[in-house]
């Protein structure tokens, strides 16, 4: 039954003073996730009928600058916790309580392909329609997300939406990997005794605490890492021994990890999955790409080479280059060789597949360098956007907006980008020896060098990224 | 209400604004009072704002620091004796970077 985890964990985040018991009450998560709804529904309000003008609207400024870079501060720090206060399974639940979901999501799409394909079209979206610059847009985005939820989740019974559905729960999910807490399990001889199976199925409705299970098909004793958890904290709830914490964990270990998982399988029989941590990374290079000046040259030659005055094919042209063609080839490229040097029979795909998941920590590196960037250059930015909105409506309370408030300067920040993009290539390294070593436990050197080479190729692209100027143009054929 | 950017194209630092007002009838509009305010067309940059001079009668300048390479906003937020009040933006795409 148990999966063979260690002994109990050093420290345990239910068990911390103050925060720990905060954390144990339902109504803390509740009252979360009201505060993200009303700030949610602040945003879009002030995007559909504020200034529209990016910088002195809150649909634009916290979506874009703070809800980004606060979101990946408490992946690398703590974890999933923005999923726990999702604002949209308030929506959904609430929806619940007047019709229940009558299907079950389909067997095909039990898998993250649909996820994948929404991830990438929000990218794609975001870069053609200039998402960050259009505040109208970012709310009717807020809306539509909502609007997603309520009807996939209205339709399909448990958190369909949030396991395969949601692009933001995808890149949580996968970024939550090299996260230093995880929901698991505290003694897992106590799970050996229990009958009831609260984590999964949850207290009845009629009973004296009625409380669901885990939503996502994750069976704590035979869960492993954060891949699918929302950090909801119901099999907390549930756990009728109290026998479930967030405890310390090593970060990005999981990624190494070729049990059997609840809920997912394992790893590398998961082609989705590793296409997902794939997109991941290379997408936080697109990503990056977006908002310096070589984009603008590159698209201006595409135009001019390929005749093509409108935006979407090139931008797709780019897509399909950064996020397909590099990714097959750099991995297939690093799979060959090391199956050649170090002798691997294992054919060529299954070597991509286990290896693909050794960069997520640099990809995650190099979307918290770029988030980073906007978040502590911008940190103060939402102040006076909010003295202004009390202003227009006639509630002069917060003073004047005092535009001069800002952040840290672009040069103080860029030490910090460096240092989390050498974090996360550090991280993949090792995760890429080990990987060598389980396959050549006398000399994994041969194994190591091709994906610790890919590994540097990408790190030194990031470097490079980060290194170009800034620049956030609407069009690359303006100016 | 007219603007004009130098150099240009605009870069990174410095840019010179020049303004030029006419009435309704289209005579110079003298003795306003101008003000600019620059905000990229991204969230998360501090705007940049200045005051403008009238160096002949309807033509004002002022140096606004366009402080990143991008797209740029400049708002003009005229007053003139009379009392009439004019404000009026201006995009500037296409900041590059400095030299």
């Amino acid at each position: 039954m148990t999966a063979g985890q260690p002994a109990a964990p050093s420290f345990d985040l239910l068990r911390a003073p103050v925060i720990g018991a905060l954390l144990r009450r339902k109504g803390t998560r509740l009252a979360l996730r009201c505060a993200t709804f009303l700030v949610a529904l602040a945003m879009v309000l002030h995007g559909l009928f504020g200034p529209q003008l990016a910088p002195k609207n809150l649909a634009t400024v916290l979506t874009w600058v703070h809800f980004r870079g606060a979101l990946v501060v408490v992946l690398l720090l703590a974890g999933n916790f923005f999923c726990t206060a999702c604002p949209f399974v308030l929506a959904r639940d609430l929806a619940r309580r007047f019709k229940r979901p009558p299907f079950l999501w389909p067997r095909a799409l039990r898998n993250k392909w649909p996820g994948v394909a929404l991830l990438v079209g929000f990218l794609f979206c975001y870069e053609l329609f200039d998402l960050w610059g259009n505040p109208r847009w970012t709310a009717m985005v807020v809306v539509l997300y909502f609007a997603l939820v309520l009807v996939v989740d209205g339709l399909f019974q448990h958190a369909s939406f949030c396991k395969y559905v949601c692009p933001i729960g995808q890149f949580n999910f996968v970024a939550s990997t090299a996260s230093p807490l995880e929901v698991k399990v505290r003694d897992v001889a106590a799970c050996d005794s229990c009958h009831t199976l609260d984590c999964i199925k949850g207290t009845p409705a009629g009973s004296a605490t009625p409380q669901r299970g885990c939503e996502l098909a994750l069976f704590q004793p035979l869960k492993v890492g954060n891949l699918d958890c929302t950090f909801c904290l119901d099999c907390v709830y549930a756990c009728p021994k109290d026998n479930v914490g967030i405890v310390l964990r090593m970060p990005g270990e999981e990624l190494l990890d070729r049990r059997n998982r609840s809920g997912l399988g394992r790893l590398q029989k998961r082609p989705d999955l590793a296409v997902l941590a794939t997109l991941f990374t290379f997408g936080a290079l697109l990503n990056t790409f977006g908002m310096i000046s070589p984009v603008y040259a590159v698209e201006a030659w595409l135009s001019r080479v390929l005749a093509i005055q409108v935006e979407w094919p090139i931008l797709g042209l780019l897509f399909a280059v950064v996020l397909v063609i590099e990714p097959v080839l750099l991995l297939t490229l690093a799979a060959a060789w090391a199956r050649r040097a170090a002798g691997l029979r294992e054919r060529l795909v299954p070597v991509v597949m286990r290896y693909s998941f050794s960069l997520v920590p640099l990809g995650f590196g190099v979307w918290l360098s770029h988030y980073l960037f906007h978040f502590l250059t911008g940190l103060l930015t939402f102040v006076p956007v909010v003295q202004g909105l009390f202003a227009d409506a006639g509630l002069p309370w917060l003073g004047a907006p005092d535009w001069t408030l800002a952040g840290l300067p672009r040069t103080a920040a860029y030490p910090l980008e460096l240092g989390l993009i050498l974090l996360g290539l550090l991280v993949s390294l090792g995760l890429a020896w080990r990987l060598a070593a389980d396959d050549c436990p006398r000399r994994p050197a041969p194994a190591f060098v091709p994906w610790a080479t890919l590994c540097v190729v990408i790190g030194a692209a990031a470097i490079w990224l980060m290194s170009q100027p800034m620049e956030m143009r609407a069009t690359f054929l303006s100016g | 209400m007219a603007l004009q950017v130098t150099p240009a194209p605009p870069t990174v630092g410095a840019a010179r604004v020049e303004v030029v007002v006419k009435d309704e009838a289209g005579a110079p509009a003298r003795g306003g009072t101008l003000s600019l305010e620059g905000n990229m067309s991204h969230p998360g940059m501090r705007p940049s704002f200045a005051d403008c001079q009238e160096l002949t009668p309807g033509h004002y300048q002022g140096s606004l620091a366009l402080t990143m390479a991008g797209d740029w906003l400049i708002e003009v937020d005229a007053s003139f004796p009379d009392g009439h009040r004019a404000r009026r933006t201006f995009p500037v795409p296409g900041v590059r970077p400095a030299p």
